[in-house]
């Protein structure tokens, strides 16, 4: 079942929700609107013939203007993958967690929140998964900036062989 | 004769060798000991605690120096930074290296911890240990082979081999009066 049948499928469901397919290089995606996300994914998930069970990855990308995430499907019946990608605004990003359908979503979307800085509503344990507690920042944003020092700890070493 | 106290341990024999004399300074007898049992602090941040465990391993074998791991801080006297040490593990290793006893002796292994690395431009990887616990010997290589380590702990015998056991008594002495 490849990424065209998913969308002549799932386009009946949510007319005007979803883009056409785009293939971009070896990548055939399409977008979907935020709002749907919850039904859209339990419909893949779920229907009958589609059975998109497994989540491979979720991946953010600041593209300057605004956020993308790509969630990435694998079907075990049909052993085929689908990516699907969504846009969000640049000012304060949010999206509904998709956790309460694949549990693996769970850790993603914290990696999303602690390195982009993506809030996912209705997540049960929204922490920073591996920057310590207090960072301040997203660092792979493009706009971020490294602070000096870190717990009075300098972040730079001018002279590589400065200390030696 | 001062020459060849220099040099170590001197033994002179008396009359048909049923007594001897043995000449030596007492900080060579001291330093003898203590350099040969270098117990090294079972840790290691990041990927060259793989050729650490190789080089406790047979092929290497550390143990034929005097050199045995403690899985505690408190009874070790070298501790081996061995990876990369990112801001997260900075203040552990500052903590780890606070509860090992005096005297102690940091060896940095590998590139990441001599100055970060491969990861010099990252926002959370500690650009060289040496900015938050002093660091007596530095390894280079991406991972040092455990020849390489084994030449490090073996500099580092040198090392306390040629200390002044008074001197280090005398300056922890007035650290613990500045307390």
């Amino acid at each position: 079942m490849n990424i065209n049948e998913v969308h002549s499928e799932v386009v009946k469901f949510f007319p005007g929700k979803i883009s056409d397919v785009i293939t971009s290089g070896k990548l055939s995606f399409f977008y979907f609107d935020r709002e749907i996300i919850y039904d859209l994914f339990l419909v893949l998930r779920d229907k009958i013939g589609m059975e998109f069970k497994h989540l491979s990855y979720i991946a953010s990308v600041d593209m300057k203007d605004h956020f993308e995430l790509i969630y990435c499907l694998y079907s075990y019946r049909w052993g085929s993958v689908i990516h699907l990608k969504t846009r969000l605004n640049r000012e304060g990003p949010h999206i509904r967690t998709i956790s309460d359908l694949f549990v693996a979503a769970e850790w993603h979307e914290r990696e999303a929140y602690d390195l982009m800085g993506i809030v996912f509503n209705d997540h049960p344990d929204l922490r920073r998964i591996m920057l310590p507690d207090d960072f301040e920042g997203h660092p792979l944003r493009k706009d971020f900036v490294e602070k000096d020092n870190y717990h009075g700890i300098p972040t730079r070493r001018d002279k590589i062989l400065g200390r030696f | 004769m001062d020459k060849e106290v220099d040099r170590g341990l001197d033994i002179y024999y008396e009359g048909d060798g049923a007594g001897f004399v043995l000449l030596s300074k007492l900080s060579y007898l001291i330093n003898l000991p203590r350099a040969n049992s270098l117990w090294y602090l079972l840790f290691s941040p990041a990927c060259c605690g793989i050729e650490l465990m190789q080089a406790g391993g047979t092929r290497t074998d550390m143990d034929r120096f005097g050199m045995v791991f403690r899985a505690t801080p408190r009874q070790a006297d070298v501790m081996i930074v061995g990876g990369t040490v990112t801001y997260k593990m900075a203040e552990r290793v500052k903590l780890l290296y606070q509860q090992m006893s005096e005297p102690k002796y940091v060896i940095s292994m590998g590139s990441c911890a001599n100055c970060g690395g491969l990861f010099d431009r990252s926002y959370s990887v500690l650009k060289g240990v040496d900015l938050i616990i002093p660091v007596d010997i530095y390894i280079p290589g991406c991972p040092p082979r455990p020849e390489a380590l084994l030449d490090g702990m073996m500099e580092l015998q040198k090392k306390i081999k040629s200390e002044d056991w008074g001197r280090i008594v005398a300056r922890h002495k007035s650290k613990l009066e500045e307390r």
